[in-house]
């Protein structure tokens, strides 16, 4: 339980040199990168499923959701899973870096010009650190606005789907 | 006074036992419908309705009391002869068993429960007949009597008193009843002391006896005729803690109840568990199976002796903890069939028709999924034999059959698969009608139609949007169709089959699986990936040579036997270039799926195996290709393929 008044607790992790957080209380767990079977025909930015204590959890490459470089996953990656509305949701990260307990005043809203490498819809705010600027993702609407985009090369586009 | 007691921990009790006090009075009301004269039924109803009423009391729904008291006073009226089971009188209980359904719906909901007092006036009239003195007079002596044995222990107005309850050996919540016993006495009574004591029912001890000391009130002797009246209580007695409980006021007396005498027979020991917790458990028990084959490959790799027992051990207590868990989910198949009478009853109804319904086999278990999933096939082809199959009573007498049409359900066991036959003794099918239909809706041409067999022309019914009833009804509207029962089914991995004769009837056989948690299947890799086909769509595997590969304008067909098949390169499929190793083979599996048959391209066959199944989240089930998934023995994910997409796309 948060003490101070307004404090909440976060995931930290990195995509690339930015830094993101997750509010932790929709952080079920996180794992090392296991292995993720590829589903093929679906959106771009599903890395696939993993088996997660005997069941199938989707996997979302988050570098892909935000359009950034790809990059094969190493030793520091890790996947962040999220209790969604129906089920849980991986989210695959380069690195998860601390949780990070951020006082409510250290929290801003988005300004115009950070949101521009990912759309700001995601954005519940960018707080500041010492040095660091952290910005929060809202995970569920990530889930929620993830509901038309390219279908994968294969013939078909598959249309629109439930997004959570 | 009792502690607040929360009375919502029990309504999910409340909804369990009055759903199948109300199962009781629908099934016996239809069979009183064609025995009219038959009072144990009558005594059968009183006795579940009355139970309905006593625990709506208990848990303080009036409106749900008041409705099953009214009902109550019909079947009274019905039993003492005053009223006759006529079909007006059928169908006002009908309404008053639906509306109580709807009421426990609503508390199962946690929704406010809709007053209904209107069906309450209509109920009262019934029972009361039509205005005939000699009836009324009964009826309010019936009351009168009713209300002096209620009266008669009055109890003195701060007289200490003790109320007996005594428990019945198949109560399976004595601290749950004896909460709400508390509660209620706490309404009417200054509660002195009970034996066990509070603290000891929160202990939730196993008791059969509960004895409270009180000071009666005002309506203590409402509240105790209406402890008698609740489930599980064998004995109710009221008296003076000074004097032996044998001198007491008998409010109940167990033995004297018909009911509990004959349930009075050997108990299986049972405990209700959720499905949510047997889904987790069996979630679990997949993960122990991976976990298992992963020690079992360690220890083999190991050469250490006594790693190697345990891990033998381990491997076979999985085994048999698997069997034992997929066995608890088994459910009697009587658990969707036993709605199936009232709704043939209503439908017939609805058409003027008289429909007998026989229901056999019942008891087969299968796997909760499977029984979840052929819910609304098996209605939908009722709804099917009583429109179009059963003929209309005039018709029937015309061709010299009995007024009354018969549906049969019969279920059974079939080694590896459950068969289900739904049959009538209707018309039969009209071949002509349905090739009259398929032409005029440019399903097929006169032609066509012509050199049709009789096979191929039932299959016609399973094509969408075809029915062959001009007059889209209540019943068999909705846009649903057999295709939708044909694509439930195969869903499954079950399949179904018409047949028929013309004027003696029509037989629907659905073949299903016991299980739908574990499917066999065959084991295929493509592009290093491993999947897996469900065996019930393919029809065999066969390696071409590339030479046989024919290209006909734009698709690539090979040949078997014959038959004329399109190649789907699943690789393409996919999206994934095709292999550059020049093997001169092409390993094939030939599917099919309803009507369309095709032959896969995969880059192996690995193998046959039984799998359990997963099913994908949102953002993956609307994906071409993929119906859902398996985790292999080694922990790894194996992909299924969704043939009927496939072949669609």
């Amino acid at each position: 339980m948060t003490h101070e008044k307004g404090a909440g607790q976060y995931v930290a992790f990195k995509l690339g040199l930015e830094e993101f957080a997750f509010d932790i209380s929709m952080v079920r767990e996180i794992f090392p990168t296991q292995e993720i079977t590829k589903v093929h025909r679906s959106p771009t930015h599903i890395e696939g499923v993993m088996n997660l204590r005997g069941k199938l959890v989707t996997v979302i490459d988050l570098r892909k959701r935000f359009k950034l470089k790809a990059k094969d996953f190493d030793e520091s990656s890790r996947i962040i899973v999220v209790e969604a509305s129906d089920a849980p949701v991986g989210f695959l990260v380069d690195e998860v870096t601390e949780v990070v307990r951020m006082p409510a005043d250290s929290i801003e809203a988005v300004p115009e010009y950070v949101a521009q490498e990912i759309e700001s819809e995601y954005v519940a705010g960018i707080a500041k650190l010492d040095d660091r600027l952290i910005t929060i993702i809202d995970p569920l609407k990530v889930l929620e606005l993830s509901t038309d985009d390219e279908g994968q090369k294969g013939g078909m586009s598959y249309g629109d789907r439930a997004g959570g | 006074m009792p502690k607040e007691i929360d009375l919502s921990k029990y309504s999910k009790l409340f909804v369990t036992e009055s759903r199948e006090n109300l199962r009781t009075l629908n099934e016996t009301m239809i069979k009183l419908e064609t025995k009219p004269k038959d009072k144990s039924l009558v005594e059968v109803m009183f006795r579940a309705c009355h139970t309905i009423k006593g625990m709506a009391g208990m848990m303080n729904f009036k409106v749900i009391t008041d409705l099953a008291h009214a009902l109550e006073d019909l079947l009274n009226a019905i039993r003492d002869d005053v009223v006759k089971p006529t079909e007006d009188v059928a169908e006002t209980i009908f309404k008053g068993l639906d509306a109580l359904e709807g009421m426990v719906a609503s508390v199962e909901n946690g929704e406010d429960i809709d007053e209904t007092s209107g069906l309450v006036v209509e109920l009262r009239a019934a029972a009361s007949g039509k205005p005939g003195k000699k009836r009324k007079k009964k009826r309010s002596e019936l009351v009168a009597a009713k209300e002096k044995a209620d009266k008669e222990p009055e109890p003195g107005a701060t007289r200490v008193s003790s109320v007996y309850v005594k428990f019945g050996r198949r109560c399976a919540f004595p601290s749950a009843r004896a909460f709400v016993i508390l509660k209620e006495l706490g309404k009417v009574a200054n509660i002195v002391s009970s034996v066990p004591s509070e603290d000891e029912i929160d202990m939730e001890h196993v008791f059969e006896e509960f004895t409270v000391t009180l000071e009666p009130e005002k309506g203590f002797d409402e509240v105790t005729s209406r402890i008698a009246a609740m489930p599980d209580t064998d004995e109710v007695r009221v008296g003076s803690p000074d004097k032996p409980r044998n001198d007491w006021t008998v409010v109940l007396d167990g033995t004297a109840r018909p009911a509990k005498a004959i349930v009075d027979a050997p108990v299986a020991q049972t405990v209700k568990v959720g499905m949510d917790k047997l889904d987790e458990l069996l979630d679990d028990v997949s993960e122990l199976v991976i976990a298992r084959s992963r020690l079992v490959e360690r220890a083999t790799s190991h050469e250490d002796s006594s790693l190697d027992e345990i891990s033998t051990h381990i491997d076979k207590l999985t085994s048999e903890i698997q069997a034992k868990v997929l066995g608890i989910r088994m459910i009697q198949l009587e658990a969707v069939m036993a709605r199936f009478p009232r709704m043939v009853r209503d439908i017939a109804k609805n058409q003027g028709k008289q429909v007998e319904f026989i229901v056999d086999g019942g008891n087969i278990e299968l796997d909760r999924t499977v029984i979840d999933r052929i819910n609304d096939p098996i209605m939908h082809i009722l709804r099917n034999c009583v429109d179009h199959g059963i003929e209309p009573e005039g018709e029937r007498a015309e061709t010299g059959k009995r007024k009354r049409g018969l549906i049969r359900i019969v279920a059974s066991k079939q080694q590896d698969h459950v068969l289900i036959e739904i049959s009538d003794d209707g018309r039969g099918i009209d071949y002509e009608g349905i090739k009259r239909k398929a032409v005029s809706k440019g399903l097929i041409t006169q032609d066509q139609g012509d050199s049709m067999l009789a096979r191929d022309l039932l299959d016609l019914l399973f094509r969408s949007g075809f029915s062959t009833k001009d007059d889209v009804s209540e019943v068999s509207g909705r846009g649903v169709g057999l295709d939708v029962v044909r694509k439930n089914v195969e869903e499954l991995g079950g399949s179904v089959m018409i047949s028929s004769s013309e004027g003696a009837g029509t037989t629907f056989s659905l073949w299903l699986p016991f299980t739908l948690a574990i499917i066999d299947a065959m084991l295929i890799s493509i592009a290093d990936q491993t999947y897996a086909v469900p065996m019930g769509v393919i029809a065999e595997s066969h390696r071409f040579d590339s030479g046989e590969i024919k290209q006909i304008r734009t698709r690539e067909i090979v040949q078997l036997r014959g038959e004329v098949l399109p190649v789907i390169r699943m690789r393409a499929f996919f999206g994934i270039p095709e292999a550059s190793d020049d093997d001169d083979k092409m390993s094939v599996l030939v599917v099919q799926s309803r009507e369309r048959r095709a032959a896969l391209a995969v880059d192996d066959l690995m193998g046959h195996q039984q799998i359990v199944v997963k099913s994908l989240d949102n953002r993956l089930r609307r994906v071409r290709g993929i119906s859902g998934g398996t985790i292999l023995g080694s922990g790894k994910i194996a992909l299924i393929l969704d043939v009927d997409s496939i072949l669609g796309a």
